[in-house]
């Protein structure tokens, strides 16, 4: 496991989604580092270390962005659309995870530069089988982009 | 037939004229013969009274020679004297009047010598009565010769005036005769001459009043050719070839405001909008004789417009040239009206259709973007239900009685079944909204896919597939997965209560058409209730025996039906049910040969 101050940033408005993902990760001991954010602009100030952020760095990104889509303020795919645009933010694997299957949702997606897409299910125990596989995939399994990402080459 | 006429009319007037002039000259002739047979009976009279006078010369010589005799008184002697002198000259005098008879002249010689040898004799009596005395005479006269003499001038007078009365009445019953000719002649040629002026005349008045018949006749004619061209609604004109109108009717008058004597020897092209057709049609009828329908649009001179159909054509003298065209106009105002309304109309409707297809699409969009919506919208309160009845359940078992443990079970169960209704919703309204990728495909291999698919389904079960080989569809093969998947889940749904379940697939024929069948030994349905398979949320069976959503075939059917196809279906209850459906890209043929029987045990 690297050691990073942030491993997962979880984008998503509803409290009891929260709650659940959460007490998945937590099951598997996931979630040390795991920082919520409620809606888009949030996301945003955080990723571009902004407002309450300013103090963050571009240097310590999160390992992974797990995005919803139905967000206040800021939606989710104008998100995914601002941090695939800057250089500095581009390289984070971000993971659309949302209750759509909307084929236009998905394309938009994946055409913004979306590294994944997973349909919330409504069972727990597939819902919580499936965080369970994306932590160990984007913390353990998968090398995270190195630090030269992040400079725009 | 007029040339015989006029002949005949005049040869009759020439032979009336011919035997006129005859009569006159007749008439002359014989006129001329009674003033010439006057002039001889003047003639002959003056003959007689010159023969009178003559004889009465010798009568008064022989009165006084008897009284100088008797008497011897010298005064008869005198008057005696100046008759002897006299008397040659009337002698001369008549031989001048009777100089062209021969017959005349020589009785004229006689009666002269006798004249002369009385006058002789006269003489010696009044000598002896001189000399001699009364007696002497006396004696002498006694002896006859003087009176012998003088019978015999008065026998050869009265022969002369009977031969001057003879010729006179000779001449004058030869004037008579020819006169009387001459009148029966003239009486004829005049009768002739009256009766040959009375047939010319005959033949003139006949001939008059053939014409003044022909002539009415001609004049009804042409008021009747008039009447027919202005009874007319059509505007009727003819042409001259030089392009020029020659007559109209008062139709045409109407329709161009011009009247008959202002259009007349104007050019035709000009009353159109446009002159240009104009003449190219009426050339047309001078290359082919005719033209028929002809499209044009006639300007009144107040600038309206009134669109007609032409129909025209030559037409010719009585020799047989042509005289020029012979044109008939057909408004059509009404028809265009009729047409513009019927086009718009037809526009009206097609806007109309257009708008509300757009609406009802709309309208359906919408729909299926709210169930769409909705069914999202739905998926995350299921979620946290299930998911924290489910950390209640690990997390507090052990505080929980056995019926709260079961209550939340059922909460559990129950979210999982509306989990599944939203999912297959969000499917059926995603079959809706998609778009059809079509491509040919192979059934077979599509249906072989769907089985291993549902292997986790027929784990235990002893499953007879029978399976025809299946042909080449022109589809999505993604929607006609799912079409199988949920037919063939069905049959293994339903023949689950059987020992062994045997599921069909194959091809028969509807209406001429292939249609693919799935049939099972299962449960299968009363067919009172076949009408409601294919509705949305529509079961036959309690979920406690079958689970299901009701929306599975909800879903083939739109998916069948999107492919242009028709899905039914047969079934007895208890017996089984067989699933068809037919596809517009099936082919005929079968070109898939890959029949199989499978048993799953």
């Amino acid at each position: 496991m690297k050691q990073q101050d942030v491993e997962i940033l979880m984008v998503e408005d509803s409290p009891d989604d929260i709650e659940l993902t959460l007490h998945a990760l937590r099951q598997e001991k996931l979630a040390n580092h795991i920082e919520v954010v409620r809606d888009g602009e949030e996301a945003l100030n955080y990723l571009f270390c902004r407002g309450p952020y300013a103090q963050r760095s571009f240097e310590q990104p999160p390992c992974v962005v797990l995005l919803d889509l139905k967000l206040p303020k800021v939606d989710g795919m104008e998100v995914l659309r601002e941090i695939k645009q800057d250089p500095r933010t581009k390289a984070i694997p971000v993971v659309i995870l949302t209750a759509s299957r909307e084929e236009l949702d998905m394309t938009n997606g994946y055409c913004l530069g979306a590294n994944g897409y997973i349909q919330k299910p409504v069972d727990f125990d597939n819902f919580r089988n499936l965080v369970k596989q994306l932590g160990l995939y984007w913390l353990v399994v998968n090398e995270p982009p190195p630090a030269a990402a992040f400079h725009g080459k | 037939m007029k040339n015989a006429v006029e002949l005949t009319i005049a040869v009759g007037f020439g032979l009336a004229f011919a035997v006129l002039l005859s009569l006159f000259a007749l008439q002359y002739r014989s006129t001329q013969q009674l003033v010439e047979a006057g002039r001889w009976v003047a003639q002959a009279d003056e003959v007689l009274t010159a023969v009178e006078t003559v004889i009465g010369d010798v009568k008064d010589a022989e009165t006084w020679e008897r009284g100088y005799a008797a008497t011897g008184d010298e005064r008869f002697f005198g008057p005696y004297r100046a008759l002897k002198a006299e008397t040659p000259n009337h002698l001369r005098q008549l031989r001048r009047l009777t100089s062209g008879n021969s017959r005349q002249q020589r009785r004229l010689d006689i009666l002269e010598s006798l004249v002369a040898r009385r006058f002789q004799h006269l003489d010696r009596v009044n000598e002896l009565r001189k000399e001699r005395g009364m007696q002497a005479a006396s004696d002498l006269i006694k002896l006859g010769e003087g009176l012998r003499l003088t019978n015999e001038i008065q026998r050869i007078t009265a022969d002369m005036a009977d031969e001057e009365r003879d010729v006179v009445g000779g001449r004058t019953a030869a004037v008579e005769t020819t006169r009387r000719r001459t009148n029966r002649i003239t009486l004829a040629g005049s009768l002739l001459a009256i009766g040959v002026l009375v047939a010319s005349a005959l033949i003139v008045y006949h001939d008059m009043v053939q014409r003044r018949r022909a002539d009415a006749l001609l004049r009804r004619a042409s008021a009747y050719n008039r009447s027919l061209l202005e009874a007319s609604l059509d505007p009727l004109v003819t042409i001259a070839a030089d392009g020029k109108i020659t007559d109209v009717n008062n139709a045409t008058e109407k329709v161009t405001g011009f009247s008959r004597q202002e259009l007349i020897g104007t050019d035709f092209s000009s009353y159109f909008t446009d002159p240009e057709r104009a003449r190219a049609g009426y050339q047309q009828v001078f290359r082919e004789g005719f033209v028929r329908d002809y499209e044009l649009e006639v300007r009144h001179r107040e600038g309206l417009t009134t669109p007609v159909i032409y129909n025209a054509a030559l037409y010719r003298g009585e020799g047989g040239d042509v005289i020029g065209v012979f044109a008939a106009a057909g408004d059509i105002s009404e028809r265009k009206r009729a047409e513009a309304e019927i086009r718009k109309l037809n526009e009206d409707l097609e806007r109309r259709v257009r708008e509300r297809t757009a609406e009802l699409q709309a309208a359906n969009r919408e729909l299926e973007a709210f169930i769409y919506s909705v069914s999202h919208d739905l998926r995350s309160p299921l979620r946290h239900v299930d998911g924290f009845s489910k950390l209640l359940l690990e997390d507090y078992s052990a505080n929980l009685p056995e019926d709260a443990q079961r209550y939340v079970s059922r909460i559990r169960e129950g979210t999982r079944r509306m989990g599944m209704m939203v999912d297959d919703l969000l499917n059926l309204t995603r079959v809706g909204r998609k778009e059809l990728s079509v491509q040919l495909t192979g059934l077979s291999s599509l249906l072989e896919e769907v089985i291993r698919d549902l292997q986790p389904e027929t784990a235990g079960r002893e499953v007879q597939w029978r399976i025809e080989k299946l042909p080449f569809v022109e589809c999505d093969p993604a929607l006609l997965k799912q079409v199988f998947a949920n037919l063939l889940s069905n049959a293994l749904k339903f023949t689950r209560p059987r020992e062994r379940a045997v599921i069909e697939v194959g091809v028969t024929e509807q209406d001429g058409r292939p249609a693919i069948f799935v049939r099972d030994n299962g449960v299968g349905f009363s067919m009172k209730y076949a009408d409601k398979l294919f509705g949305v949320f529509q079961r036959l069976h309690r979920p406690e025996d079958f689970e299901g959503t009701g929306i599975g075939l909800a879903t083939v059917q739109r998916i069948v039906q999107k492919h242009g196809g028709r899905v039914w279906a047969e079934g007895e209850l208890n017996k089984g049910a067989t699933f068809y459906f037919t596809l517009e890209g099936i082919e005929s043929c079968c070109g898939e040969s890959s029949a199989f029987t499978r048993d799953a045990a």
